[in-house]
């Protein structure tokens, strides 16, 4: 302990130096854990938006072959489907069913397309609470059971009020047109994707949609899952598609085209026909999930990270330098100061010692004081609200940016400075230990 | 048995492509309890020798025996561990700690070696160290709140911590005026007397010189003379012959 004493009064000795080593490395942590901060909190924030709109974790769909030989998403067999769920016990926090439809509002000579989602709102609680709307209320789509809810920008071009009625075209599961009467109940802040003119959701009742596709009211196109630990999702992903597949026709997990039902399953721009030889009967189901989704997302996350690691360890090369040539010069102010102590009864290793900590204490002091930093500026941002109107609000939790840190990434990035300031501070440390106290005394 | 011992001892210094003979093979014996001057002008090899009979450099040829032990024959963990355990030093530059107060550096040395007493009983001999240089009031002071004789007490407590059998001060003096310096050496002498301890410290003040009870006078890396101050000459110096 001698060493750290020593090592410590060392630090303090030398102020000015210390804090442009520790300030340096600062910055590198600064920067590296508000970048870990907020792409942890960008996927967790997409994850929940992804999963308010898709309705859930994990998604089964199903198809049928009509009698045509064309290829149509529906859930007739809602029993070998629902029987799934019993493969997870204990992992399933709700489900719920769910239809979609390419849908065209039409008011007047003005027509407006977005993707209805056919939704049970008595099964999905949580997903009333994420709904913001600028007019009407969940209560009023609860009663009313033509209702339906649109974007609220959808009601400026339509040029129509919340109360009025409009006229929804769809196209049935077997490719039919289909056109109804609903009347908006509410509008919604709009949730744009990503960048305006991307896809905007409007929300009915399932029973009401089910009717326009003609379907029965007790059939859906998904059975959506909500896992109570998204870390089992892919585990739970595997189980249900057990599952499905020791009762029925499963599309194997590699085969899938991952992502919730495409246009053609849900009869947008026409329907798919089936091959003759690869015809089934009854219904095939398909069990993908929100990490298929994300897939895109994971890799921008990837990128960012990748990039504040690449910045990170070029700021950990310049530190290392810093710290190397810092060191050197230590070494030479005190060789006499060295030779002393060898001359006290000092040995090698405790000379050493002295630089070891010194560039210890510096560097773990700065990692601190960067993650303080760090979470400070996370907390200050996340108290900003940029509403969830704006162009990046799949990005925000609430309309608020999100910041996550994972405990262990932090202690290892912590460890990763300090190794990697021990390892810069080494050779000198071991040229300062190996110096002759004859020649080190000479020095003064 | 000699405290301390030289046996035609010859140390060059490569300079260059030249060498320097800093000492010509020099031998003497020190007796324990002996307070030793190493006088001569400057060159002469005092240093040298101190830094031979301090461990902390290597004969080129001949033998450095302390305390009974060739220290030629020591690699170099247990050559620091003779120095912590048999010497103390005083440099003419105090050579304190900087970062460390008067009682952290007159505690340093005790610190560095397995423990032998207690922590009460070690703060009690740091505080008695620290009062014998007559530096009570200044025992939270750092060395640079200190005049040069202060932080020089400061050297000889630190040195004396250890309870070393042999104490090598190089030139304590040196950057001290006459005053500062004569309190100095008395208070060498005083320790000297006091705990039994040698004392060899070199000088070229011919002032100092002869409050020592034994001389050793060098000339260009040779003794010329080793006597006693009742005036005993205890060896006759061989001058060795010294190839350019």
């Amino acid at each position: 302990m001698q060493s750290f004493r020593i090592a410590y009064r060392n630090v303090l000795r030398q102020v000015k130096r210390a804090l442009l080593l520790g300030g340096a490395i600062a910055f590198g942590f600064f920067i590296f854990t508000l970048l870990n901060g907020f792409t942890g909190g960008l996927l967790d924030s997409v994850s929940k938006n992804f999963a308010d709109l898709s309705g859930g974790h994990i998604y089964i769909s199903g198809t049928e072959v009509s009698n045509l030989g064309s290829e149509i998403s529906v859930i007739r067999d809602t029993q070998t489907a629902e029987s799934a769920l019993a493969a997870l016990v204990d992992q399933v926090l709700s489900y719920n069913t769910r239809s979609s439809a390419r849908a065209s509002l039409i008011a007047g000579s003005k027509q407006e397309t977005l993707q209805l989602e056919g939704v049970n709102l008595s099964q999905e609680t949580d997903f009333i609470d994420s709904l913001h709307f600028s007019q009407g209320s969940a209560e009023e789509f609860l009663k009313n059971p033509i209702g339906i809810l649109v974007p609220e920008k959808f009601l400026a071009k339509l040029g129509i009020e919340v109360g009025e009625s409009i006229v929804v075209k769809t196209t049935t599961i077997n490719g039919q047109q289909n056109v109804g009467d609903v009347i908006v109940v509410g509008s919604l802040k709009s949730q744009d994707l990503f960048a305006p003119g991307a896809s905007a959701f409007g929300y009915a009742h399932i029973e009401y949609l089910n009717k326009l596709l003609d379907m029965s009211s007790s059939q859906y196109q998904t059975l959506n899952i909500y896992l109570k630990d998204l870390a089992t999702i892919d585990l739970a992903t595997t189980e249900v598609l057990g599952a499905l597949a020791q009762s029925a026709t499963v599309k194997p997990r590699e085969e899938q085209t991952f992502g919730p039902p495409s246009p053609a399953q849900l009869g947008f721009g026409g329907l798919s026909s089936v091959a003759e030889n690869e015809r089934w009967k009854g219904t095939k189901f398909e069990v993908t999930n929100l990490n298929d989704n994300l897939q895109g997302i994971d890799a921008l996350v990837g990128v960012i990270n990748y990039t504040g690691l690449v910045i990170f360890l070029i700021i950990i090369v310049i530190i290392m330098v810093g710290i190397m040539n810092s060191y050197r010069m230590v070494m030479l102010e005190r060789t006499a100061e060295i030779g002393t102590m060898r001359a006290m009864g000092v040995q090698k290793a405790g000379i050493r010692n002295i630089f070891i900590w010194e560039a210890l204490i510096v560097s773990f002091s700065g990692t601190l004081l960067g993650l303080g930093l760090a979470l400070i500026t996370m907390a200050g941002i996340s108290l900003f609200n940029f509403g969830i109107d704006s162009s990046f609000s799949l990005f925000l939790n609430q309309g608020q940016m999100q910041f996550k840190l994972s405990f262990l990434r932090i202690m290892g990035n912590i460890l990763l400075i300090c190794v990697m300031s021990l390892a810069a501070a080494y050779v000198p440390a071991r040229a300062a230990a190996r110096l002759q106290p004859a020649e080190a005394l000479r020095a003064v | 048995m000699p405290i301390a011992e030289l046996k035609d001892v010859k140390k060059i210094y490569p300079l260059g492509k030249t060498q320097v003979h800093a000492l010509k093979g020099v031998s003497f014996t020190i007796e324990k309890g002996d307070f030793v001057s190493i006088a001569g002008p400057s060159g002469s090899g005092k240093s040298t020798i101190l830094n031979l009979l301090g461990c902390v450099d290597i004969a080129s040829s001949g033998q450095v025996i302390i305390n009974g032990v060739e220290t030629s024959s020591l690699n170099d963990k247990q050559i620091t561990h003779l120095r912590h355990e048999v010497l103390g030093f005083i440099f003419q530059s105090f050579n304190l700690i900087p970062v460390l107060n008067v009682y952290e550096n007159v505690e340093f040395p005790l610190l560095l070696g397995k423990i032998k007493q207690s922590k009460a009983e070690t703060k009690d001999w740091v505080n008695h160290l620290i009062d014998a240089v007559g530096l009570s009031e200044w025992r939270t002071h750092k060395p640079n709140e200190l005049s040069g004789g202060q932080r020089q007490r400061v050297a000889i407590a630190r040195a004396l911590a250890t309870k070393p059998s042999i104490v090598m001060a190089d030139e304590p003096t040196a950057n001290l005026d006459s005053v500062t310096s004569q309190a100095i050496i008395d208070l060498m002498k005083k320790m000297n007397r006091e705990l039994e301890t040698t004392f060899i410290f070199s000088t070229h003040d011919q002032d100092i010189v002869d409050i020592a009870d034994h001389v050793i006078r060098l000339q260009d890396g040779q003794i010329i003379k080793d006597y006693k101050t009742n005036g005993q000459v205890r060896q006759e110096p061989k001058l060795a012959k010294v190839s350019a």
